[in-house]
């Protein structure tokens, strides 16, 4: 499973003219980011289940990187209103499609941006499967752990 | 004449990219942008745009919930629903109120510029 | 979203909150006052824990709060001398009770509410 939903984030990246070259998987006993910026989706199942949670791990490269492909031609500072706000939704259309193909009884709760240089984050306390996307400018990490 | 449209996103860049797209197409005027689907009621009633633009998230009001309200004051405004969900569920909870049209993001801005001609064109 | 509703919301989280730092500290928590945040961007220092919930109301709850509360919680769920790491479990499960409670709360009053949470997430340092 972990397979299909890198594939689907890694078409939506690509849809948004962000060259992906390859992916990598791993997995982690605790949901820790180390990224100073980072998009948390909550995620529900409709009877309340399954939970889990699904981060987006953005270095400042990559977020630069991003930014000048979702805007090209501008030149967006990731932490300006603007740049907060493609950066959220390029996590919440990658979310989307991954939910609508495989879990369509899942709910997400509203996406939270973070931005930290020395924060100590945890998501969640249970297992990561950590999808890194490499890209030619650093690697954009989605994580994704469910209780 | 272009038509007038009312984009209605919560994200600021969502809403940035329609409103650069529809007028480099030089066919439609933005007259209006809202970022809940509160705002956005109140914008028809006081626009009456010809298209509205609405995503299905978002806070206060959600894009359903809008749509809805919005075609019962006035049956005229075509209205192109956008989501990140692209499930069963919320296009049929569309076609119940009355919404023919969804796009699911991300989409291409051809994409875009040919929904709303089909709709244009109903 | 109707007043009513809206009322319901906030009430059920400031009396949860009360209800857990009491349970927890044996201690009255005063709530100063109950300000609409117009900027949804805050910056602050410290512990903060992130709590989604969806269902019939969708949204997060944020708490923030200073390193030393966390560590007052993190006695009184039962240890001593706690780690970075230690607080950052701590400020989590106390947004977890907090929240937890506040739905339950609101899936009481409000029959077909349905309301759920997401894990919660914490995060400690400048943020």
């Amino acid at each position: 499973m972990i397979d299909e939903l890198a594939n689907i984030a890694k078409q939506v990246l690509v849809s948004m003219n962000i060259q992906v070259s390859g992916v990598r998987l791993s997995k982690d006993s605790l949901h820790l980011v180390n990224s100073p910026l980072c998009v948390v989706i909550g995620l529900v199942n409709k009877k309340g289940e399954e939970k889990g949670i699904l981060g987006f791990e953005f270095s400042e490269a990559f977020a630069k990187y991003a930014l000048s492909c979702l805007m090209p031609g501008y030149n967006v500072d990731m932490l300006s209103e603007i740049g907060l706000s493609a950066l959220l939704e390029l996590a919440n259309m990658t979310c989307g499609n991954m939910l609508t193909r495989i879990s369509p009884d899942a709910v997400t709760t509203p996406p939270t941006a973070v931005f930290g240089k020395n924060a100590k984050m945890l998501l969640n306390t249970a297992p990561c499967y950590r999808m890194i996307f490499d890209t030619p400018s650093s690697s954009l990490v989605v994580s994704l752990s469910v209780t | 004449m272009s038509k007038k449209v009312l984009v209605v996103d919560d994200s600021l860049f969502v809403r940035n990219i329609v409103k650069k797209v529809l007028t480099e197409s030089g066919k439609f005027c933005i007259v209006g942008e809202a970022a809940n689907g509160k705002e956005a009621v109140e914008l028809a009633e006081k626009l009456e745009p010809d298209i509205m633009i609405l995503d299905v998230t978002m806070p206060v009001m959600d894009g359903l919930e809008a749509a809805r309200e919005i075609l019962k004051k006035n049956s005229n405004i075509k209205v192109l629903l956008l989501s990140a969900l692209g499930t069963e569920d919320t296009l049929s909870q569309a076609q119940n109120i009355g919404v023919k049209y969804s796009l699911v993001k991300p989409f291409k801005p051809e994409q875009l510029l040919e929904t709303l001609e089909k709709i244009l064109e109903t | 979203m109707d007043k009513s509703i809206e009322k319901l919301i906030l009430e059920s989280f400031i009396k949860s909150m009360c209800s857990v730092y009491k349970n927890l500290t044996n201690k009255e928590l005063i709530i100063k006052g109950v300000e609409k945040m117009m900027n949804p961007a805050f910056k602050y220092s410290e512990a903060v824990t992130i709590v989604g919930f969806s269902g019939m109301i969708v949204g997060r709850m944020i708490v923030a709060m200073p390193k030393e509360l966390c560590a007052i919680v993190y006695e009184a769920l039962g240890a001593e001398q706690p780690s970075d790491d230690d607080l950052l479990l701590a400020v989590g499960e106390f947004g977890n009770m907090v929240a937890g409670n506040a739905i339950t709360r609101i899936n009481n009053h409000l029959k077909d509410a349905n309301v759920r949470l997401s894990p919660p997430s914490s995060f400690l340092g400048r943020t």
